[in-house]
């Protein structure tokens, strides 16, 4: 199968059942499915080096994915060790000797999102992860209603003279939809390292504990991905402390270890986000992920 | 006849719609769904995102997934005086950064510096997603520290 551009000309009145422009909506509909794959987890920060493990390196939410598509991390490993991609409770590794080579760590999740993904590093006796990133590769397209609510359309309906069933236009109207919420888009992201030491704020690391005051640990730009007003939801993970995420004049206070989640609705405008922790006396706050979804 | 990307209608938001039966023959629901399919598949499905780094050594990585273009542009949230250059497999050449050298003797902190030349990511505009993987050298002005802290990467999609 491949895309096909429509002549909207073609989409006339008076066309026929049996139109090619027909055909093609519904191949395109299809086709669509099979290969909308945006990334989950565009980057990781920096590269890191991991000598003894396992252990969790960096951490992000994966959202949607109601129809179970397999979580693919492309990673560049140079050294000796294992590699290891979480999806949940299911999890996939990948065993590197020598110099970098890239993989891809495919795991076939067991629940729909939100779910936590990690990456996990063994070095033996050193790993070095160069790079990573993370997205979804999409599942043959079976029959049926699936979990994200969509059906195929391919050669469903190929009627001569019949007209065009209002179920058929329904399912077109609708897939487009239904696989971008499946797969929401990741306007922003940012991860840290779960297991760097910290540097009393410095600007590299989103952790502190020199200090009780709030120290602004990290910037970025939410970019207009929308042209109306719309809603974004907010996903970070707070290992330590107290943080503050600020999306231009919107503030969301979090507290405690875990995840946290909260939705915005924002307009039509590229926004800057600041991140801020507050360790407690003699303690240390970390902030690991900020993740934006368009959804 | 080419059509420009959109990013409209929020497709997303007609995951639910509704055509009732009967519904009299209209080419306008029609228009509907390829204008839907069109915005997935364009400018909608695949706008700009921000991703995080904090490269502060010589050397670092950037993946960029895109669908349906070949050139993206690139803005850079930096700290420190230097200079990035931004190269991948399909343009050697790259696009070049530099920041904190127009502020005399201060150093930029969390400030975005944004090129004006693309940076070619893919050979072809297929409707297909692929991975490229950018490169980013940094090189600091002597005696000052550069580091990239984040980068927004934004599709340039083209008229198809």
């Amino acid at each position: 199968m491949s895309w096909t551009e429509i002549d909207i000309g073609d989409l006339a009145p008076g066309m026929a059942g049996d139109s090619g422009a027909l055909a093609d909506l519904a191949a395109n509909h299809d086709e669509l499915y099979g290969v909308y794959s945006p990334p989950v987890m565009p980057a990781i920060p920096e590269p890191i080096t991991e000598t003894a493990g396992p252990r969790v390196r960096y951490r992000w939410r994966l959202r949607g994915n109601e129809d179970l598509h397999d979580v693919r991390a492309r990673v560049l490993l140079d050294g000796d060790g294992t590699a290891t991609l979480n999806v949940g409770a299911v999890s996939a590794s990948q065993v590197h000797a020598g110099s970098a080579t890239a993989y891809n760590i495919d795991v076939t999740p067991a629940v729909a999102g939100p779910v936590e993904c990690s990456l996990e590093l063994e070095g033996d006796p050193s790993l070095e992860l160069l790079d990573a990133a993370c997205f979804l590769e999409s599942s043959a397209l079976a029959a049926g209603t699936l979990a994200s609510g969509f059906r195929r359309a391919a050669g469903v309906w190929a009627g001569t003279a019949d007209a065009v069933s209002s179920e058929h236009v329904q399912r077109l109207l609708r897939g487009p939809g239904q696989v971008l919420r499946d797969r929401p888009w990741p306007a922003f992201t940012a991860l840290r390292d779960a297991v760097r030491s910290p540097k009393g704020g410095g600007a590299l690391d989103w952790a502190a504990s020199d200090s009780t005051a709030p120290v602004v640990v990290g910037r970025g730009l939410l970019p207009v991905v929308a042209d109306r007003a719309r809603q974004y939801t907010l996903d970070a993970y707070l290992s330590a402390g107290d943080a503050t995420i600020q999306v231009g004049g919107w503030v969301w206070e979090i507290s405690g270890s875990g995840w946290h989640t909260t939705t915005v609705d924002l307009s039509p405008a590229d926004y800057p986000v600041t991140a801020t922790i507050t360790p407690g006396a003699g303690t240390t706050a970390r902030l690991e992920a900020v993740q934006i979804w368009r959804l | 006849m080419s059509r420009r990307p959109t990013t409209s209608p929020m497709v997303d938001l007609g995951a639910d719609d509704v055509v009732a039966d009967p519904t009299p023959a209209r080419s306008a629901l029609l228009l509907d769904v390829d204008a839907r399919q069109h915005a997935a598949i364009s400018g909608y499905g695949c706008p700009a995102l921000f991703t995080g780094l904090a490269i502060d050594g010589a050397i670092g990585y950037l993946p960029i997934r895109t669908c349906g273009v070949t050139q993206v542009r690139l803005g850079l949230l930096v700290s420190g005086r230097g200079t990035a250059v931004v190269t991948t497999a399909e343009d050697g050449t790259g696009v070049t950064l530099s920041w904190g050298t127009v502020a005399g003797a201060s150093a930029a902190v969390w400030v975005w510096t944004r090129g004006t030349d693309p940076l070619t990511v893919r050979a072809s505009a297929a409707r297909s997603w692929a991975m490229t993987q950018a490169e980013i050298a940094i090189t600091a002005e002597s005696g000052w520290d550069a580091a990239v802290l984040g980068a927004v990467v934004i599709p340039l999609h083209p008229a198809i």
